[in-house]
């Protein structure tokens, strides 16, 4: 359904696409994962036309979308990063103008009822859609790609921003879409593509890395020594117990999360379980445990898995990869195993 | 196919400098072709911007080049670009007229034969040229102050004068008796292609050519016998003789001009003092005539056009007039007009109401005659003769385009030329005229389009954007 | 392009733009008009022709500032731009919308004829000529706001550039100066063309025939040439830019 041959984008000299090529055959849910920076919306973009590739071939159904554009378009309902919304206009004049420009055959009125029911919008249908909370934008942003039931769905980040109800309503509207469409669904965020994804391709800095079910990929995603421990007392105090402990590859502090507290981040050595150590260990110093929990693996991570066992030179990728995500997101660096915390809570919420 | 940018990106790059090119030849193109042939539709009412048939009757007769110079100090005004609009129709009508632009203070070189008669004109004014031979032509000529235009008539004119065989016909004014002579006729006059000269009746002789025109316009002293006596030969010629009296700028004492038009022609001027107040136009002396029965009038007539006088003598048929003569009234008096002894009676009464003592009814004041004579050849000559009033008739009332005075002097001068008319362009109306409105209804109207349209739209387009804002 | 030409028009209307063009339009060009007509009391538009196309200076970038800089701003041009559409039909359904508005505030003006009609006999045909120059005018400078927007992210931008791109048009017909003085000798061709190329872009030397009321082909190709210029220009931009 969609062939990507060697598709590189080159701005200047910076290759953000660099010689990727995949396919996705009809009906399939493609994941496509990525930190911030590393091409997967320029990837999207290129795919759906709105940028041209350096070189490279795209094309959609059989249509090249550089040679046969209006074709190849027509089989796409595109959700770029930002919702491509006009603030000026209300949900249904939305709707009806995406309806015209798409050229849409099927009857108005149902074939938009249907899509509003089915991204729960039927209520906000005559409200200005600047007027509109964040998540439902983004399901308007969602409807206005299904209109003309397009046979690929490409959808950019779909659920960022959304409440963990509405996340979790949006996963089982883009999984009932899968068996129908044909879905290439970008994300950061792990659990989401294994949530929904048959098929899960990696890329970083331009590259494809990785390219497998989520099934394949979780094997390396089940890492159980990583914790967030938050201990009452003085952090010179817990660290010296906690060096004590056999099987802890590394401490690192996270500094007073709570009053009387210190919150560390803790990796032990592999497939060794260091929490019956520490909680003695700690114990014993009448140290009193307030909370430990196992982190989920950030995204970052999993590429170390993933690109470790692949090639010996990832430590300059990561290094590289880690001054983009302080361009883009100033927090993601000095902050990082809290912003997974975050990630995880929802996770966890959702996954109730 | 490999590299789909350097494809795609220098396509684009040839196609913009492309479609750049093609724009600019293309305006190019047409913009040359625009002084050759007509791409032009002339939507004004009188057609300002198109040829007459008489001027293309005219410009089709001219085969050596003529050259027609623009000159201006390189700015484009308004007038300019409405000369230049009608001077292109005679290049697209004929190849052998060419005209250009000459700033003349950046190139003075190509004026520098000129330079004495130039100095004096008007940005616009015009200089024809064939080989050695040019005429110019002032840009004050070109438009009246009451909304006409006078660009055609004047160049057409100008080249009919450069057409072998094209010589235009000439008016003799008279002088040595104080005679007013009118640069507004003079001008109406050679406006249609007509050569002004001036006489000395007493000691040069009346015109050899029995078709020239002589206009005798206001004497302020009596002729002599002698002169009388050329003006009788002349007329006997065949000749063709105006004479225009005046309450005000003419002696009323002439005695032996008076008696020759008495005795010879059988018409008597009345030296008293016409007016018609009640049907005077506002704030002037001008009163409305009634047009009477005669191919000089009758055109007039029919565009149903108003002739004016002002204050005039006016002229009765004698009794004893000889059955070979014929008179026609041009331009009479409503019949509830009325004369006053002189204009110093006016001056006492101080004013211009009829009084009980003052004669009324209708007064002639502009009439033609004829009067065929056998000479010894037995060819027949026909005199001809028209007598004014005033002289105002053809002075300031033929500017004055309440009034169709112009045409009748036109009208007079070709009727006395043969019948026919040396160059009739008639002037063009600009398009637009005078309105009338009072101070308030300009207000009000200021009001409404300035303030109330406006105001509404906008307040409109408030409501409308606040209520969709809590949508 | 149906679609976009529809949801542009709407846009002017649901939104204070349109208003506020026709307001500025309206006010300006009334104020002309009382001042070369109502006032002079002379029913000749010759006059308010010559001066009313300043009018644009103010009002084009209200229709055009938007139209691609807010778009590409908002990211709704990855709408436009991934649907089933040419760019051409965008670029075209966006010209024609803005065209309409304008149309909308000419044909409001042409109401001047019949208020003059009270009180005089205007030149209605010479008139409409005039008219018809003015709405070509406004049809240009559309089309070179439209392409002003196209290359910039600032609706400021847009509109600043767009006006003062106007004034310069506008003041070039006043502006003396001769090429072929400065040029001579082996540059004189070049002197040649930069004064033709001087005299063609002036708008004012290509208004006076409309003014007149005459209808002449030449400055009507001028007008509709060079709108499709921009129209074209901006499509290049809109196309090249997914190569950058």
């Amino acid at each position: 359904m969609v062939e990507i041959k060697n598709l590189t984008k080159k701005y200047g000299t910076k290759l953000a696409v660099d010689n990727i090529s995949f396919t996705v055959k009809e009906g399939e849910i493609l994941g496509f994962l990525g930190p911030n920076g590393a091409g997967k919306s320029t990837t999207m973009n290129i795919l759906t036309g709105y940028l041209s590739a350096s070189s490279g071939e795209v094309s959609i159904g059989g249509f090249d979308i550089l040679d046969n554009p209006v074709e190849a378009k027509k089989k796409i309902g595109y959700l770029p990063e930002h919702p491509p919304l006009y603030m000026d206009m209300t949900v249904r004049e939305y709707l009806d103008f995406v309806y015209d420009l798409k050229k849409v055959e099927e009857d108005r009125e149902e074939h938009l009822s249907k899509i509003c029911d089915t991204v729960k919008i039927t209520d906000v249908k005559d409200r200005l859609i600047s007027n509109l909370s964040k998540g439902y934008k983004q399901r308007v942003g969602i409807a206005q790609a299904m209109v003309g039931n397009p046979e690929v769905l490409i959808l950019d980040e779909p659920t960022v921003g959304l409440d963990p109800k509405q996340i979790v309503e949006i996963r089982s509207v883009i999984k009932k879409l899968g068996r129908e469409h044909t879905v290439i669904l970008s994300s950061h965020i792990l659990q989401e593509v294994n949530a929904i994804c048959e098929r899960v391709i990696i890329i970083n800095g331009g590259k494809l890395v990785a390219s497998d079910t989520p099934e394949n990929l979780g094997k390396s995603i089940s890492n159980e020594n990583k914790f967030q421990l938050r201990v009452a007392g003085e952090e010179r105090e817990i660290l010296d117990i906690l060096d004590g402990v056999s099987g802890i590859k590394y401490v690192n502090s996270l500094g007073r999360k709570e009053s009387g507290s210190i919150d560390f981040v803790v990796e032990a050595e592999p497939d060794v379980d260091v929490r019956t150590p520490i909680f003695n260990a700690l114990a014993s110093a009448n140290l009193p445990i307030l909370s430990l929990q196992t982190l989920d693996l950030s995204l970052e991570e999993i590429f170390l898995e993933v690109t470790q066992s692949q090639a010996g030179t990832y430590i300059a990728d990561v290094d590289e990869e880690e001054i983009e995500i302080v361009n883009t997101e100033p927090d993601a660096t000095n902050n990082a195993p809290e912003e997974v915390v975050e990630e995880g809570a929802s996770e966890d919420e959702s996954n109730l | 196919m490999k590299n789909k940018k350097f494809r795609y990106s220098l396509n684009s790059k040839a196609f913009i400098v492309g479609a750049v090119i093609i724009v600019l030849l293309l305006n190019a193109i047409l913009i040359s072709l625009d002084s050759k042939i007509p791409l032009e539709f002339d939507f004004t009412e009188d057609k300002i911007y198109a040829l007459t048939e008489e001027s293309e009757g005219i410009v089709d007769k001219i085969e050596e080049p003529i050259e027609i110079l623009i000159l201006t100090t390189g700015e484009d005004t308004q007038s300019i670009s409405m000369v230049k609009n009608v001077l292109d129709k005679y290049s697209q009508r004929n190849s052998a007229i060419t005209v250009r632009e000459v700033d003349v203070i950046k190139n003075p070189a190509e004026v520098q034969a000129y330079v004495q008669e130039i100095a004096s004109m008007n940005i616009g004014s015009l200089l024809i040229r064939q080989g050695e031979r040019y005429e110019l032509v002032n840009a004050t000529d070109f438009f009246s102050q009451n909304g006409y235009s006078y660009i055609e008539r004047v160049v057409t004119t100008k080249l009919a004068g450069f057409i072998d065989g094209m010589t235009a016909s000439s008016v003799f004014f008279t002088t040595g008796h104080g005679e007013q002579i009118s640069n507004s006729t003079t001008k109406v006059l050679e406006m249609a292609g007509y050569q002004i000269e001036q006489f000395d009746s007493l000691s040069k002789d009346f015109p050899e050519d029995g078709k020239s025109i002589v206009i005798i316009s206001a004497p302020q002293s009596d002729f002599s016998v002698e002169e009388i006596d050329k003006l009788d030969k002349f007329l006997d010629r065949g000749g063709n003789v105006q004479i225009y009296f005046d309450p005000i700028y003419a002696s009323s004492d002439l005695p032996n001009l008076q008696n020759y038009l008495r005795e010879d022609w059988g018409i008597v001027r009345n030296t008293h003092v016409v007016l018609d107040s009640g049907n005077m136009i506002e704030n002037s002396t001008y009163m409305v005539g009634v047009l009477g029965d005669h191919e000089i009038t009758n055109p007039v007539k029919e565009s149903q056009k108003r002739a004016g006088y002002s204050p005039a003598n006016s002229f009765t048929v004698a009794a004893d007039k000889s059955t070979g003569i014929e008179i026609h009234t041009l331009l009479s008096t409503y019949d509830d007009a009325f004369a006053k002894a002189s204009v110093e009676a006016i001056m006492e009464e101080g004013n211009l109401q009829k009084s009980a003592n003052d004669e009324s009814g209708t007064f002639d004041v502009l009439v033609a005659a004829t009067k065929d004579i056998d000479n010894v050849d037995n060819e027949v000559f026909t005199g001809k003769l028209i007598v004014g009033g005033s002289v105002l008739i053809f002075d300031a009332l033929t500017t004055d385009t309440r009034f169709a005075n112009e045409d009748i002097l036109l009208n007079s001068v070709n009727w006395m030329n043969g019948g026919e008319a040396s160059i009739t362009v008639r002037a063009k109306a600009i398009p637009g005229g005078v309105m009338s409105l009072t101070v308030t209804q300009f207000w009000i109207w200021l009001a409404v389009l300035v303030l109330v349209v406006p105001v509404a739209i906008l307040a409109c387009g408030i409501v409308i954007f606040v209520k969709r804002r809590y949508k | 392009m149906k679609a976009i030409y529809k949801r542009e028009l709407r846009a002017y209307f649901k939104t204070p733009l349109g208003y506020i063009f026709l307001f500025a339009y309206l006010l300006i060009t009334s104020a002309v008009f009382t001042l070369c007509n109502l006032l002079t009391q002379q029913t000749s538009m010759v006059f308010f022709f010559s001066y009313v196309n300043l009018v644009f200076i103010f009002v084009i970038p209200v229709l055009t500032m938007r139209l691609f800089a807010e778009e590409r701003k908002n990211k709704t041009d990855q709408l436009l731009l991934t649907a089933p559409v040419r760019i051409v039909d965008i670029v075209l359904g966006k010209f024609l919308a803005a065209s309409t508005v304008l149309l909308i505030g000419v044909a409001a003006t042409t109401l001047y004829i019949p208020i003059m009609e009270l009180y005089g006999t205007p030149a209605i045909a010479e008139s409409m000529i005039g008219y018809l120059g003015l709405f070509l005018t406004g049809l240009l400078f559309i089309a070179l706001g439209m392409f002003m927007s196209s290359i910039t992210e600032s609706q400021v931008i847009a509109a600043i550039s767009t006006s003062v791109i106007i004034l310069f048009l506008w003041l070039l017909g006043d502006v003396n100066i001769q090429f072929t003085e400065v040029l001579t000798g082996a540059l004189a061709w070049l002197g040649s063309a930069l004064d033709w190329l001087m005299n063609f872009i002036s708008i004012t030397n290509r208004l006076y025939d409309f003014a007149l009321g005459t209808l002449n082909l030449v400055p009507v190709f001028y007008f509709v040439s060079l709108a499709g210029l921009f129209l074209f220009l901006t499509v290049q931009v809109i196309e090249r830019r997914r190569w950058k």
